[in-house]
């Protein structure tokens, strides 16, 4: 924890949020942060996040890549506030525009992972309600389905086809054109 | 090393918010995941997920358009049902056996035909996702001079999924005026316009008022006419246009009390074939939009081609022409569209 000193630093250090991943490690963000997550803020709001927040199903692995999502969008989030009053300047839009296209770079990247931390990444945006991340998490699932037979996303996750013959055979006949 | 993670630990509710996100204009996606094994099928062709999945979405896609072929053998056309989407559900072939009907509307799902048969007009409005035909009562009109619009008739419907409820069929005709025009309408809240002949007058009906009243074009316009309707996002009318070698935008003015009205709100010039191709300026001409997508559809002496108006992104639809008005259809088409079997193994469970 940030220790006690100036007022500028006391007022920083109210702020401060710590998160305890299931293995017990320690994260420490800013309140800005961590309200990203609509469960964090409710703890928050209902004051109960003094000495931590434990979160028994986050991982500090995944924890650390969440706090990595939020941080940077939360300072988008900041950053959108601060330019909304001047939004008529052409130079703040041009800014923004730029930040958008960053904030966008960062989300392919951050999406740059394999299948487990994928599913990781979507328990804990469900678990956290963290829209954002569960929307993007989860896009990037959808997408992974899109132009993909039933056979080959079957095998993609591993899911056993316990639709008879006969029932998959009805539906592949009345829904051709789906698979031309 | 992580142990190797299956799709199914996800609990159902993720599997759900991963579905959700499959793309509605590529409806196919959808039919080929409800074959994946029985737990996607229930959840895919399960009436709640189906209503989730369009207020997801919100507006629903363009499948396809509508415009009358014309024969080369008589002075007849035939309808004809274009997919921009591929796979598409809809089978080619379905008006066959339809010489002399031609596509008068199309909105909300449904698409107003008229059947000319010596002095008698028909109407048959049709629903492209389960093929029925509603043939309707002959109407008190005058051969050839009316213009006619189809919509849903329910009040506060958010049109997700209205195809088969009750519907208006809004017909205007018999005035001084020359309403032949084929152009599509353009339906605002209450109104209905529509742009007739001679010279692209605009007719306004007000649904709730049974009234008409009429509002002239932009000056530009008055003389060679050439507009395309189109809703504005601000619930305004709109006209798309084109001026020589530039696409002109203008909206109306939304306050009665302010007189002319016409604001040119974007022009989006040509002239270097980017981003629509043409060899003759006056050869581009704006036939169609799609009503809550703000698309345009272009046909020029190149070929036929949709734009968005935000992000000015081009689609060539094909090399055809010749279409002076195109009637687009957007609808959703869930997996319970698509089947009868898949609802009923949904229930079975």
């Amino acid at each position: 924890m940030a220790s006690a000193g100036s007022g500028d630093e006391k007022a920083a250090a109210a702020a401060m949020i710590t998160l305890i991943s299931s293995d017990n490690e320690k994260f420490e963000v800013t309140e800005a942060t961590a309200t990203l997550s609509q469960t964090i803020r409710h703890m928050i709001e209902d004051g109960c996040t003094d000495g931590g927040v434990p979160l028994p199903n986050v991982t500090s692995k995944i924890l650390a890549r969440v706090i990595e999502y939020c941080k940077k969008h939360a300072t988008a989030a900041a950053g959108e506030e601060g330019s909304s009053s001047s939004f008529s300047d052409a130079a703040f839009l041009e800014v923004d525009r730029a930040f958008l296209e960053e904030l966008e770079e960062f989300d392919d990247a951050f999406l740059e992972v394999d299948r487990a931390t994928l599913f990781d990444l979507i328990l804990a945006a469900n678990y956290l309600d963290i829209k954002g991340l569960l929307n993007l998490t989860c896009q990037k699932v959808a997408d992974s389905v899109k132009g993909k037979t039933p056979e080959q996303i079957r095998e993609m996750y591993n899911i056993v086809n316990d639709l008879t013959p006969e029932e998959e055979a009805e539906i592949r006949r009345e829904t051709q054109w789906a698979f031309e | 090393m992580a142990p190797p993670r299956t799709l199914p630990e996800l609990m159902a509710e993720l599997i759900e918010e991963i579905l959700i996100r499959l793309p509605p204009d590529d409806p196919a996606c959808l039919v080929r995941a409800s074959l994946v094994c029985k737990p996607w099928c229930r959840l895919l062709s399960a009436p709640s997920f189906c209503r989730r999945y369009r207020a997801f979405h919100r507006a629903p896609p363009l499948l396809g358009f509508l415009h009358n072929n014309h024969l080369n053998t008589s002075i007849s056309y035939m309808p004809r049902f274009v997919p921009t989407i591929k796979p598409c559900p809809f089978p080619k072939q379905a008006f066959d056996d339809c010489t002399g009907w031609s596509v008068r509307d199309c909105r909300h799902g449904r698409v107003l035909l008229d059947i000319i048969l010596v002095n008698v007009v028909n109407f048959v409005v049709w629903d492209p996702v389960t093929d029925e035909r509603h043939r309707l009562p002959e109407p008190p009109v005058r051969l050839g001079a009316y213009n006619a619009a189809v919509l849903c008739a329910v009040r506060g419907c958010d049109h997700l999924d209205c195809r088969g409820g009750p519907f208006f069929v809004v017909m205007v005709g018999g005035l001084r005026y020359y309403i032949a025009s084929r152009k599509s309408s353009v339906l605002i809240r209450d109104d209905v316009y529509f742009a007739i002949m001679q010279r692209d007058t605009i007719l306004k009906y007000n649904l709730g008022k049974n009234c008409l009243s009429t509002i002239c074009p932009p000056e530009e316009y008055k003389i060679s006419g050439g507009i395309a309707l189109m809703p504005m996002e601000d619930g305004s009318l709109g006209i798309a246009s084109v001026v020589g070698s530039k696409l002109c935008l203008w909206s109306r003015n939304a306050d009665p009390g302010v007189d002319s009205g016409w604001v040119q709100f974007r022009v989006i010039e040509l002239k270097h074939k980017t981003p629509i191709p043409f060899k003759h300026s006056f050869c581009i001409n704006v036939v169609g939009f799609a009503e809550g997508l703000g698309i345009i559809f272009v046909t020029t002496d190149v070929g036929a081609f949709t734009m968005e108006l935000k992000s000015c992104q081009v689609k060539k639809l094909g090399k055809r022409y010749e279409w002076n008005n195109v009637y687009p259809f957007m609808s959703f088409y869930t997996p319970d569209c698509a089947s009868s079997i898949l609802p009923s193994l949904a229930e079975a469970h």
